[in-house]
C-alpha cells in the first residue's frame, strides 16, 4: 500500500508538553531555591564590605560584588524572592478582580455589562506603563503601591475571557435542562459554570504572574516602584546601568538573566496549561 | 472508467489522553470505493459515520491534526496534496452544506464569475451569468443580490451553478437536502442528476436514505467509519429481498416508511 | 394531564414574529406530531412549551392553570444534538442522575449500558448520547416530552429503536410526547395525529 498523502501527525496545541514540563521543572526549582535561600540567608550577605567593591565573579562571590561591596548573588536572590511575592500577590488580586467583574458583567444586567465593558476598554486602551506609573506615584510608591498598581492594571484580558466563558455556559442547552429540573441558580453556578471557570482562572493566574513580575521590575527600574533601599531586581538593574560603561557587566547580567528565565518559564507553563485545559483542544 | 478511485482510505486523529499518552483514533477505516462518469453514488451514514471526513479527504481539506493513509486516484493519476490543490475548484468541486460558504461581501454574479475564472473558463459573453443561473431556476435578478438575502434552497442552487461554471468532472455534494423542504430538495437533486447525465461523476453525501435513493445509481452505506454495505440503488425496494447484505436490509426495514422494524443493533 | 399553548406568539423586537397566535394541546399518554417548513417556528414552539423560552404573547397552561415558573418542570425538552445538551465536563453517570437516580428498567428499555456511566460525553456516539439524554429527562415526575428532531441525525436502526422504546414508555408511564419532525413517514408511524405549523 502506498501512502499517497500525509498530513502533520501532531495535534498542534497539545503537542508541546515537553517544553512545558521542562519549564515547570525549572520554575519549581527556581522558586523553591530562591524562596528557601532568601529565608535561610536572612539579612546576611546584604551587608556592605567596602574592602571588596566592584569585584568580578569569583568563588567567594559567584555573581561578583557591587559598588558597596555587597554580594550580587545574595541581592539577586533577595530581589527575586521579593519579586515573586509581589507578583504572586498582584496576579492573585488581579484574578480576583477579573472574576468578580466577569460575574457582574455576565449576571444578566445590561447596565452592569456596559459598565464593565467600558472599564475594560478604558484600562486596555491606556498604555500599561503610563497607568502603572500614575497609580504607583499617586499611592506614594513602596511595596503596597506596586502591588495595587500591577493588580488594577492586569485584569482586563482575563475579565473578557471569563465573561465570555460564563455567557457561553449560561446559555448552553444543558443549563436550560438543569433549570428545568428545578435546580437553583446556586447549583448551576457551582456545578455547571464553575468547573469551566476554574481552569481559565488558573491559566490566567499563571500567565499574569510573569507579567506582574516584569512590570514590578520595570516600574522600580524607572524609579516609581519600590524604595531604593530594597534589593529589588528593578533597583539592581537600574544601579547596574551606571557601571555598565565601566565594564562591570556582572552587576546587570546575572539578575537580568535570572529574571528572564523566571518570566519565560511561567509564560511557557501558562500557555501550555491553556492548551491542555481547553476541552476542545485535540478532540475532534 | 472510474473518475475517482479510493483504495483503503484511513483517516485518524491524534489526541492526548491525560498528560503523557497520545492515542490515535481512526475515524475512517479502510474505505475503498470508486465512482465512474455519468454515475451518481450515494454515501449514506448517520452523523459520525465518516461521510464528511471522506469528502474532505478527497478535497484535501482535512484539519491539521488528521492523518490520512491509503491511495486515491483521480482519472488514473495519484491524487496527492499537490494534485488536490491543482484540481480543487476546477475539476473536483465540493458543494458545501450551508450559505456560510458563500462570500457574504460579494454578489452572486461576482462569485459565479470568480468560480468560472478559477477554473479557467471565464464568463466573458454578456448574459453568461444570467444563463448559468436560469439553468437552476434562478431569476436573472439573483445575480445582483448578496448571499444573505437568499433562502437555503436558492443558496444551494447558486452553489450548484458555481459548480457548473467551474466545469468539474467530479462533484461532491455534502448533505444537499439538509434544511430544505421537499420541493427544494427535489429541485436540487434534479440538478445533481443532470450533472451525471452530462457525464460528470457525482457523489451525494446524505443521512436521508430515501431522498438519496431517488437519484443514486449505487449506494455505499457507512457505519462507524467503515463501509458496511455497497448496494445497487434499485435493490432498495419492497421488503429489501434484493439487497445483498444483511446490514442494508436492516437499515431499509428500519425506515419508518418501510417496516420500522425493531432490531437490537449491537454497535 | 393536559399541556396547552394558548395564542402563543414569539418575536424579537420589531421584525415579523417567529410565532403568532399559535394554539396547541397535548394530552399525557398520547403522542402527537408537529411538522412544517423550516423557519416556521417549530423549535421555538417546542422551547416555549418546555419553558426554555418565555412567549412574548399568549400563555402555556398545564391542566388549565399557569404552572409555577420555577422548580421541577413536568415538561422536558429533548434536543436534536445531544452533545450540546450535556455538560462536557460531567461523566454520563452524573448526567443521568442530575434530576434523580435513573430507573434500571428504563435504562434497559433505552439500551443504555452500565459501562457508559463512567465515560465522558465525547466518548459516546450521537445515538448513545441521545439515549442518555432521554433517560435523564424521563423522571417519575415527567409528564410531557418535547422531542425536537431527536433522531434526525441518527441512523434508521437507532431511530426505530429509540422510538419503539419511547412509545412503550409513553404508554406505561402516561407520558405525552410532542414529536417535532420534518419526516412525514416517521410522524405517520409514531404520532396519533399531526399538526402542521
Amino acid at each position: 500500500m502506498t501512502v499517497a498523502f500525509e498530513r502533520p501527525s501532531e495535534t498542534p496545541s497539545l503537542d508541546k508538553v515537553g517544553p512545558v514540563l521542562v519549564a515547570t521543572g525549572i520554575a519549581v526549582l527556581l522558586l523553591a531555591a530562591i524562596l528557601l535561600a532568601a529565608w535561610l540567608t536572612g539579612a546576611s550577605g546584604l551587608a556592605s564590605d567596602l574592602q571588596a567593591r566592584l569585584q568580578p565573579p569569583s568563588f567567594q562571590h559567584l555573581f561578583g560584588t557591587d559598588m558597596f561591596g555587597r554580594d550580587v548573588l545574595a541581592r539577586t536572590i533577595k530581589g527575586l524572592a521579593l519579586s515573586f511575592r509581589i507578583g504572586f500577590l498582584a496576579a492573585g488580586i488581579s484574578v480576583i478582580i477579573a472574576t468578580c467583574l466577569a460575574i457582574v458583567a455576565a449576571s444578566g444586567s445590561r447596565l452592569a455589562d456596559s459598565i464593565v465593558s467600558l472599564l475594560t476598554d478604558m484600562t486596555m486602551g491606556l498604555p500599561h506603563l503610563v497607568l502603572l506609573i500614575l497609580i504607583s506615584f499617586a499611592l506614594g510608591g513602596g511595596t503596597t503601591a506596586v502591588v495595587i498598581a500591577v493588580a488594577v492594571t492586569h485584569w482586563p484580558r482575563l475579565t473578557r475571557i471569563l465573561r465570555a466563558e460564563i455567557l457561553q455556559v449560561r446559555n448552553a442547552d444543558y443549563v436550560a435542562v438543569s433549570r428545568n429540573f428545578g435546580k437553583s441558580r446556586w447549583f448551576i453556578a457551582r456545578h455547571h459554570i464553575l468547573p469551566h471557570l476554574i481552569p481559565q482562572m488558573i491559566v490566567g493566574f499563571v500567565l499574569l504572574f510573569p507579567h506582574a513580575i516584569l512590570h514590578e521590575a520595570g516600574l522600580t527600574f524607572l524609579g516609581f516602584g519600590l524604595e531604593p533601599g530594597k534589593p529589588a531586581i528593578g533597583i539592581l538593574l537600574s544601579e547596574s546601568m551606571r557601571y555598565l560603561m565601566a565594564g562591570k557587566w556582572w552587576l546587570g547580567l546575572f539578575p537580568g538573566f535570572l529574571l528572564l528565565v523566571a518570566v519565560l518559564c511561567f509564560d511557557v507553563i501558562g500557555n501550555g496549561l491553556r492548551a491542555l485545559t481547553d476541552p476542545r483542544g485535540g478532540r475532534s | 472508467m472510474s473518475v475517482l478511485e479510493i483504495e483503503r482510505l484511513t483517516v485518524s486523529f491524534h489526541r492526548r489522553d491525560g498528560l503523557m499518552r497520545r492515542i490515535a483514533i481512526d475515524c475512517v477505516r479502510d474505505i475503498s470505493l470508486a465512482v465512474a462518469r455519468g454515475e451518481v453514488l450515494a454515501l449514506f451514514g448517520a452523523s459520525g459515520a465518516g461521510k464528511s471526513l471522506l469528502a474532505h479527504a478527497v478535497m484535501g481539506l482535512l484539519p491539521a491534526n488528521a492523518l490520512a493513509g491509503g491511495t486515491m486516484r483521480f482519472d488514473g493519476r495519484v491524487l496527492d496534496a499537490r494534485a488536490q490543490a491543482a484540481l480543487r475548484g476546477n475539476r473536483i468541486a465540493l458543494i458545501p452544506q450551508s450559505v456560510a460558504h458563500l462570500d457574504p461581501l460579494a454578489t452572486v454574479g461576482q462569485q459565479l464569475r470568480w468560480a468560472a475564472r478559477r477554473a479557467r473558463h471565464p464568463m466573458t459573453t454578456p448574459g453568461a451569468v444570467e444563463g448559468a443561473l436560469s439553468r437552476f431556476d434562478l431569476a436573472p435578478a439573483v445575480a445582483g443580490t448578496f448571499p444573505h438575502t437568499l433562502s437555503g434552497g436558492m443558496a444551494r442552487r447558486v452553489m450548484l451553478a458555481m459548480t457548473t461554471a467551474s466545469g468539474a468532472d467530479l462533484v461532491l455534494a455534502d448533505e444537499p437536502s439538509n434544511g430544505l423542504d421537499a420541493e427544494n430538495t427535489a429541485r436540487v437533486f434534479r440538478c445533481l442528476k443532470s450533472f451525471a447525465e452530462a457525464g460528470k461523476a457525482v457523489i451525494v453525501i446524505s443521512h436521508d436514505l430515501s431522498a438519496a435513493l431517488k437519484i443514486a445509481d449505487r449506494v455505499v452505506l457507512l457505519s462507524g467509519g467503515q463501509v458496511a454495505a455497497e448496494e445497487r440503488a434499485g435493490a432498495f425496494a419492497g421488503d429489501g429481498g434484493a439487497l445483498s447484505t444483511a446490514y442494508a436490509r436492516l437499515i431499509w426495514n428500519a425506515l419508518p416508511q418501510n417496516g420500522f422494524s425493531r432490531v437490537r443493533h449491537e454497535a | 394531564m393536559r399541556l396547552e399553548a394558548v395564542a402563543v406568539g414569539f418575536g424579537f423586537g420589531g421584525g415579523t414574529p417567529v410565532l403568532d397566535g399559535v394554539d396547541l394541546a397535548l394530552e399525557s399518554g398520547r403522542i402527537s406530531g408537529l411538522t412544517g417548513k423550516s423557519g416556521r417556528g417549530k423549535s421555538t414552539l417546542g422551547k416555549i412549551l418546555a419553558r426554555h423560552l418565555l412567549p412574548t404573547k399568549g400563555r402555556v397552561l398545564i391542566d388549565g392553570a399557569a404552572p409555577v415558573s420555577s422548580g421541577f418542570n413536568p415538561v422536558q425538552l429533548i434536543h436534536q444534538t445531544a452533545i450540546f445538551a450535556v455538560n462536557p465536563r460531567w461523566k454520563i453517570g452524573r448526567i443521568v442522575s442530575e434530576a434523580c437516580l435513573p430507573d434500571e428498567a428504563l435504562m434497559q428499555a433505552l439500551g443504555i449500558r452500565r459501562q457508559w456511566l463512567d465515560r465522558y460525553p465525547h466518548e459516546l456516539s450521537g445515538g448513545e448520547l441521545q439515549r442518555v439524554a432521554l433517560l435523564r429527562s424521563l423522571t417519575p415526575r415527567t409528564r410531557f416530552l418535547i422531542a425536537d428532531e431527536i433522531t434526525s441525525m441518527l441512523d434508521p436502526i437507532a431511530q426505530s429503536e429509540i422510538w419503539h422504546a419511547l412509545i412503550d414508555v409513553s404508554e406505561k408511564r402516561d407520558i405525552g410526547i410532542l414529536v417535532i419532525s420534518h419526516d412525514r413517514a416517521l410522524l405517520d408511524r409514531v404520532a396519533a395525529q399531526t399538526v402542521t405549523l
